[in-house]
């Protein structure tokens, strides 16, 4: 059958096309997606393996050769945030050293943590170039836990587990809270 | 004779399949958007502070506002003060000493303590088109010395690819300091200046870009790889010299990798300015 079409007819059906392409929700990028989020992300690691990656940072700390910082994962599920955190720890000096950090929480007294020690692979208790950095596993939710970044470098003998002891919040191994 | 209408396209077909296209082209469109993600601007809060367009800006990161109030209300466990701002930066401006030290110059301002906290502003030239970092330091005072700081980034201007130098500023802060420190005669050592760290989780992408470019490596017959593994990163030594140990082979790399100038710059005897 043949049905001619007006003008204003048609202009009205392309302004609701156009106006359906623009109602319509997107599908969510679904390889850019985290594969977890908040507690479930404690004790994995950040980076390709859960696609969780830093939004933000706590400032950068130095204790000898020890570069470290706390990375923020921020509050956006579904994307690659994952609402947790973790400390990064670089070897900054000119030779090679024990590498270790830890990722404080718990309690008044940060008695939990998350450790990583250089060497390996796998990590373990060896010296590392500089330039050589560890990442710790992370700990979430970072919204509701108090989570206290710490790092050590030293070129002679292997660090105690966790870095910053028994009272990390007072250690001079250990950054402020975030 | 006027043609058979059989033969055309009906015009209800015509308007929809226009009407799929123009929703398609819409709907590519908007996909195209979500998948672009603007380039950041990084704009020192200090320096803009500086300049009078914000208010007193703080080191804390910006997603903290996100995190519960009581959460932010517990800060600085170890008594610090957390927050560095354009007033203490203002007592920084006076370059109080300046030393070159394998071609680099490095100045470092009066020192400024206030709450028990020591400040001191670190600048030094860098060259090319990456950014820069200062390395350890050490702050000596008259009975004892502290390595422990914060690092606040206030100035990061790059160079050229040409050679042209860029400049790099940074505030320290000295925050672990002893009750008993005597700040009566102070001085700091540099030992290192860096190039900045790249980008988290791609960090080997960076280190094989800059060993390609290592004449040292290349003269000493250095080679390394870098794999980055969940945890850490690792190097991997391909090649070296006859008589050098892997550990200094790879050491050369790491020293290579991170672009390091090896000092020390070292500073005596500047001058300290108390908050009354």
């Amino acid at each position: 059958m043949y049905v001619s079409v007006g003008r204003t007819v048609k202009i009205v059906v392309l302004a609701i096309a156009l106006a359906l392409s623009f109602l319509l929700p997107l599908p969510t990028p679904r390889a850019e997606a985290a594969s977890c989020y908040g507690s479930s992300c404690t004790g994995l690691y950040p980076g390709d393996a859960t696609g969780c990656q830093a939004s933000s940072s706590t400032s950068y700390y130095y204790n000898g050769s020890a570069k470290w910082h706390g990375r923020i994962s921020g509050l956006q599920p579904g994307s690659d945030r994952c609402n947790a955190g973790w400390t990064r720890v670089f070897n900054n000096g000119t030779v090679y050293a024990y590498v270790a950090g830890s990722t404080r929480y718990g309690g008044n007294n940060y008695g939990n943590h998350q450790s990583e020690e250089s060497g390996g692979p796998p990590p373990g208790s060896d010296k590392i170039a500089p330039g050589q950095l560890i990442y710790t596993r992370m700990v979430g939710p970072w919204n509701t836990t108090y989570l206290l970044p710490c790092g050590r470098v030293n070129s002679s003998s292997m660090i105690s587990l966790p870095v910053g002891g028994s009272q990390p919040a007072t250690s001079p191994h250990c950054g402020y809270a975030f | 004779m006027p043609p058979q209408r059989k033969n055309r396209i009906p015009p209800v077909l015509t308007l929809t399949v226009a009407a799929l296209a123009v929703f398609a082209i819409g709907f590519a469109l908007r996909l195209a958007a979500q998948r672009y993600v603007a380039p950041t601007i990084v704009v020192n809060p200090v320096e803009v502070a500086l300049a009078g367009e914000l208010p007193t800006p703080v080191a804390t990161p910006p997603e903290r506002i996100e995190a519960e109030a009581g959460k932010v209300a517990q800060i600085s466990p170890a008594g610090g003060q957390l927050l560095f701002n354009s007033e203490i930066q203002s007592h920084l401006e006076n370059v109080a000493d300046a030393k070159r030290v394998n071609d680099v110059e490095m100045t470092v301002s009066d020192f400024y303590q206030s709450n028990g906290h020591l400040y001191v502003g670190v600048c030094f030239e860098g060259q090319g088109v990456e950014g820069w970092q200062m390395g350890p330091a050490t702050l000596a005072f008259a009975n004892g010395e502290a390595s422990r700081f914060a690092v606040h980034p206030t100035l990061d201007e790059r160079g050229g690819s040409v050679g042209e130098t860029g400049r790099h500023c940074e505030t320290l802060e000295f925050d672990a300091l002893p009750a008993v420190a005597d700040l009566s005669k102070v001085s700091l050592r540099v030992e290192s200046v860096l190039l900045a760290y790249p980008e988290e989780f791609k960090e080997c992408d960076a280190y094989g870009a800059r060993w390609e470019l290592s004449v040292r490596m290349k003269e000493l017959g250095v080679v390394a790889e870098c794999s980055q593994e969940a945890g850490y990163i690792n190097f991997i030594l391909l090649s070296k010299p006859e008589g050098m140990t892997e550990e200094e082979a790879l050491t050369i790399a790491g020293q290579e990798a991170m672009g390091m100038v090896i000092g020390p710059w070292i500073f005596e005897d500047v001058k300290l300015i108390v908050e009354e």
